[in-house]
């Protein structure tokens, strides 16, 4: 006993040890970068948006300050949203006009990716504009039990708009980390505001999702029932889900009123908690969809976008306000009915197949962006610096993996800065790097793994979780562009021999030069979930309900 | 259970229908139907590319159908029946050589579509309408087979599959018509495709578009059924495409049709035309997965071309009628291409032959008030075996059948990467006692069967079972027009081909029972 202790604390000394030296070289790996790759707002740019300025009625440009000369940033982040589940995307069923009407009025990007084909590491990717594995977000997402989150010394879209003057607000599902004391809260992350659930719906007791149906499959009981926070505070413990979207869109129409009376100029970040299982909605939408529950959560979704767009224009604020709409990863296969679809792509979550990490996007600026579509190369990394490009924010001292986009956004160049992506699995190693890499129109999975999420009764066995880790040498070659959902293998055809020669040199190059912060997302601790009362209450964990008022 | 009546909102329609829209004149009709198009091919059907600005805009102006059912998984019985409002086993287009085996039209067939049948072109010339095929025809080559000898006016295309091309000694290349008469053939002078490229699509364009200015001229009505070929393997595309698109090949095909959807719509707005003209875009079947990079898709749905999975029978859906059918909108009715010969008759007010037994409906009320939704089945048939049936949101399999295993040998796969045990089998399964159901509504791929110990399953079974044993027995069966197969029927010597001087002496005759493998 004591001897199997012992080994235990030198084991976990070792590893400190191992930590601490590995926290180092990242940081002199960090400050080397500096500078090398900053990234400021071109000439260009400023003659652009003063050009702007000009052509625009003297009226509107008096009621601006100086600071609003720059769009306003509304970022709606769908969650497990597939990439054939819209009806704009081809579903069969589907039915989401607002979100269909605002593609149509945006700049749609047919080929554009995700970090990661889980929640937490791509919304670490999409907030940075640095893969996941830089910030430790891996693997697999942040359990409610897990003390740690995104690293504080990253740099969010939220801090750097807050620097340019932006007011900044969340509402909905964080899943970046909540710490003991709140310490990763969105608060600690740049945002004045908060109200929402820091993690998934299915990570806590759910019990009503409907007003006439329970809840279609499981969600955990080990843990506190679900919190609802009102920045710091929990308001809610057990949040309802049934009321749950009213809440949040209350809050951020709440939000883009003040800030059209005060003439600031704001970043609002949604991050739905649908169509995350377990599918909900309120009375106003169940069963009113064909396609069952999935479409009754989809209708809520597609009611509060259309409610933050109309507030938009309802303030006159949608001219000048950049909208950009994308999903964190693919479908939940594994729920069947009750969970999203693929279309035509290969697997969903969990997997680096088309279908886990290609979604559905786009971007409006009415004016500037849109509307059009692109089959060009883009991915999630994207957003911070091209936000930071649109609205003047600073980004120089930042290592980012993504690229400023925006003269691409704004049509200033037919090409993406984006050649390459690497696709990494949802349980990255250092050993295995990203297992696909995207060169334009070519993808090639140097290793495949199936996962659960993608569902064990699917009929394609590399999806289920019984394909396990397998290198390929030569790597599985796709040509997207006619094989969209990865099916015929091209590795032997010749006349790509070339490409994936330079994608394999881009990979190795890319795993020589990306530097591995330690993973967070393994410690649990009871003790750190969210607690309405006292972490240290009995019987845990139904003693940290809030009390009944 | 499954059925909601929707009688009294029909009738409600039928008689606003009436004083609606037409003011006396008859209202004209445009079929565009594609070849082994997939359903999801289209950008407004989710293809990621989104080369179809055309149709796209179609789509915005018109009426969605992702609920569209083609009538058998193969060209010839796919279309005799979109013209006869008949399932292939009522209007003749199947064998009985062997069981459930899909039967077509190629060049030794001895049938054609029987002088018994009716066709949507025949009532509505009897109604005062002039008719035009203008691409693949497909429902026989023989002369007494051929359009005009089936209520068209006027005829230019090709009666079967552009395979090719051929030595004209062994077997020679397919005719190209015009009315009665051979002008030349495929893969031979003027519709050669050297290289897959070739101005053909173009050219059956500007015949429909020919066709419209004259009918705008004699101001009589018109039904004009638009079937270009490009997209069935091989592909081609004019010069123009080559190159174009991101999807290689097949895409530059889809930009050449999607061009000359815009350039036939543009033809009936200048002529005025638009505000009485129902335009229909559609595709004979799915699309043909054994093509792999160089064939369509079929979007989320489950196989392809040949089956009686979702892949293979539900194909793109588009209504557009300016002013008169609601923009913009996307319909849950669900269609089949047999609907389209009564849906005409009731816009055109012409009455049905009263003795004429139908399995399409009159769908215009649904198009006219998208809120409407009449309950109906659909009958999935490979040849003359009855595989599924589709009522509600529900799917009920008594029969599966995907890839032969002599066609999974040679890597012709219906399903690729889609192997779901005792659903996409190699060989013809019954499941008759223990059928398989899906809700193909919450559940379009086809992924997820419904246990049958669930009490859905139990309620619903049944009622499908009930359905089906009421549909076979009214169905009578039509002598079946595609067992005889001949080399001395092949296109040697067409008429017209003295006149051109392209005459080829056919071999002896032989007929033999044509030999159908999948």
């Amino acid at each position: 006993m004591s001897l199997l202790h012992l080994l235990m604390v030198s084991l976990c000394f070792s590893r400190l040890v191992v930590l601490s030296v590995e926290l180092k070289q990242y940081k002199e790996k960090e400050n080397m970068s500096n500078g090398s790759v900053s990234l400021t707002v071109s000439d260009e740019r400023k003659n652009f948006i003063s050009y702007n300025l000009e052509v625009e009625s003297n009226d509107k440009a008096q009621r601006r300050s100086n600071n609003s000369v720059y769009p306003n940033v509304v970022l709606f982040l769908v969650d497990d949203l597939g990439y054939g589940d819209l009806g704009i995307s081809g579903h069969p069923t589907s039915r989401s006009p607002a979100i269909d009407r605002l593609a149509s009025q945006s700049k749609i990007f047919t080929h554009f990716y995700v970090t990661s084909p889980v929640c937490s590491p791509s919304r670490a990717s999409l907030l940075t504009g640095r893969y996941q594995v830089r910030s430790g977000i891996y693997p697999g997402a942040l359990g409610a039990d897990n003390p740690r989150g995104l690293p504080l010394n990253e740099t969010t879209i939220a801090e750097i708009l807050k620097k340019k003057g932006y007011r900044t607000l969340i509402v909905g599902k964080w899943h970046l980390g909540v710490g003991y004391e709140g310490e990763y809260l969105p608060a600690h992350h740049g945002f004045d505001d908060y109200l929402g659930v820091p993690y998934s719906h299915d990570m806590c007791p759910c019990y009503a999702c409907f007003p006439d149906k329970p809840c279609e499959g499981g969600c955990s009981t080990s843990h506190v029932s679900c919190p609802l926070f009102s920045n710091t505070t929990i308001i809610e413990q057990p949040m309802q889900l049934q009321s749950l979207t009213g809440k949040l869109v209350d809050k951020a129409k709440q939000f883009l009123k003040d800030s059209a009376q005060d003439d600031a100029p704001f970043f609002l970040y949604m991050p739905f908690m649908h169509v995350h299982h377990p599918q909900f909605s309120s009375e106003e939408f169940s069963g009113k969809s064909a396609r069952g529950i999935f479409g009754d959560a989809l209708l809520e979704l597609d009611h509060s976008i259309d409610t933050i767009l109309q507030t938009l224009d309802t303030f006159d604020l949608a001219d000048n306000t950049v909208v950009w709409f994308l999903s964190d990863n693919g479908p939940s296969l594994r729920r069947h009915e009750g969970g999203g679809c693929a279309g035509a792509l290969r697997c969903g979550k969990g997997t680096a197949w088309e279908g886990g990490v290609r979604v559905p996007a786009f971007v409006r600026w009415p004016g500037h962006i849109g509307p059009s579509r692109t089959g060009e190369l883009l991915s999630s990394l994207e957003v911070l610096p091209t936000i930071a490009a649109l609205t003047g924010a600073d980004t120089s001292g930042l290592k980012l993996d993504g690229f400023d986009a925006s003269d691409f956004l704004l049509d200033k160049t037919s090409e993406s800065p984006r050649e390459y992506f690497a696709v990494y699995p949802m349980d990255p190693s250092q050993e295995t790097g990203p297992h696909a890499v995207v060169y334009r129109h070519l993808k090639a999975h140097f290793f495949t793994i199936g996962d659960l999420l993608s569902d064990d009764q699917n009929y394609d066995e590399i999806c289920t979780s019984r394909h396990l880790l397998t290198e390929h040498n030569p790597p599985l070659l796709y040509d997207l562009s006619v094989d969209p959902g990865e099916r015929w293998n091209v590795a032997n055809d010749t006349s790509f021999k070339i490409s994936l020669i330079e994608m394999t040199a881009w990979r190795q190059a890319h795993m020589v030069d990306m530097t591995w912060m330690p993973s967070v997302t393994n410690d649990h601790d009871k003790y750190s979930e969210p607690c309405c009362t006292d972490h240290y209450c009995e019987p845990f964990p139904s003693c940290c309900d809030c009390p009944l008022k | 259970m499954l059925r909601k009546s929707y009688f009294w909102l029909l009738f409600l329609a039928s008689s606003l229908l009436s004083e609606e829209a037409y003011g006396g004149n008859p209202p004209n009709f445009v079929v565009m139907l594609m070849d082994d198009l997939g359903w999801g091919d289209l950008g407004c059907f989710g293809e990621p590319g989104r080369e179809t600005p055309q149709l796209d805009r179609m789509a915005r102006e018109g009426v969605l159908v992702p609920a569209m059912y083609a009538s058998a998984p193969l060209c010839s019985p796919s279309r005799a029946a979109l013209l006869t409002g008949r399932l292939p086993v009522r209007n003749g287009f199947y064998s009985d050589n062997d069981l459930g085996r899909n039967a077509y039209t190629p060049q030794d067939i001895v049938g054609g579509i029987a002088d018994e049948e009716t066709l949507l072109s025949e009532l509505l010339q009897q109604a005062g309408y002039v008719s035009a095929v203008v691409g693949k025809w497909h429902l026989g080559h023989q002369e007494k087979f051929l359009p005009l000898q089936h209520g068209f006016d006027s005829y230019f295309g090709s009666p079967n599959c552009h395979f090719g091309p051929y030595d004209d000694v062994t077997t020679p290349n397919i005719a190209v018509f015009r009315d009665n008469k051979m002008v030349g053939r495929y893969y031979e002078k003027e519709f050669d495709f050297p290289g897959h490229v070739s101005n053909y699509t173009r050219l059956l364009t500007e015949e429909a578009t020919s066709f419209i200015r004259a009918r705008a001229a004699d101001a009589k009505p018109f039904f004009l059924f638009w079937t270009p070929d490009s997209t069935h393997a091989p592909t081609y595309a004019d010069v123009q495409y080559v190159g174009k698109s991101g999807r290689g090949r097949y895409g530059s095909a889809v930009q050449d049709l999607d061009a000359g959807v815009g350039a036939i719509l543009d033809e009936l707005d200048r002529n005025g035309l638009s505000n009485n003209t129902l335009v229909v875009f559609s595709s004979d079947n799915g699309a043909a997965l054994v093509s792999k990079t160089q064939g369509g898709s079929n979007g989320p749905l489950l196989c392809g071309k040949q089956t009686t999975f979702e892949g293979g029978m539900r194909v793109p859906g588009i209504f557009w009628w300016p002013g008169t059918i609601p923009a913009g909108t996307t319909t849950d009715q669900v269609w089949t291409h047999m609907d389209f010969l009564p849906t005409f008759l009731e816009l055109a007010g012409v009455a049905l032959p009263q003795n004429l037994t139908l399995d399409g409906l009159p769908l215009s009320n649904t198009l006219l008030h998208p809120e409407l939704h009449i309950s109906r089945s659909v009958f999935l048939y490979r040849g003359n075996l009855l595989m599924a049936v589709r009522d509600g949101p529900y799917k009920l399999h008594l029969w599966t059948w995907a890839t032969p295993p002599h066609l999974l040998e040679i890597d012709d796969d219906f399903c690729p990467g889609q192997r779901q045990p005792n659903v996409t089998t190699y060989n013809q399964v019954n499941h008759t006692d223990n059928p398989i159901l899906y809700d193909v509504v919450a559940d379009p791929a086809e992924r997820y069967q419904i246990s049958n110990t669930s009490s859905v399953y139990k309620t619903v079974v049944p009622q499908l079972l009930a359905l089906v044993e009421q549909h076979v027995n009214n169905l009578q069966l039509a002598e079946p027009q595609l067992n005889w197969c001949d080399d001395a029927v092949m296109h040697w010597a067409p008429p017209g081909c003295e006149e051109l001087g392209r005459c080829l002496t056919p071999p002896p005759s032989a007929p033999h029972l044509c030999y159908w493998d999948h």
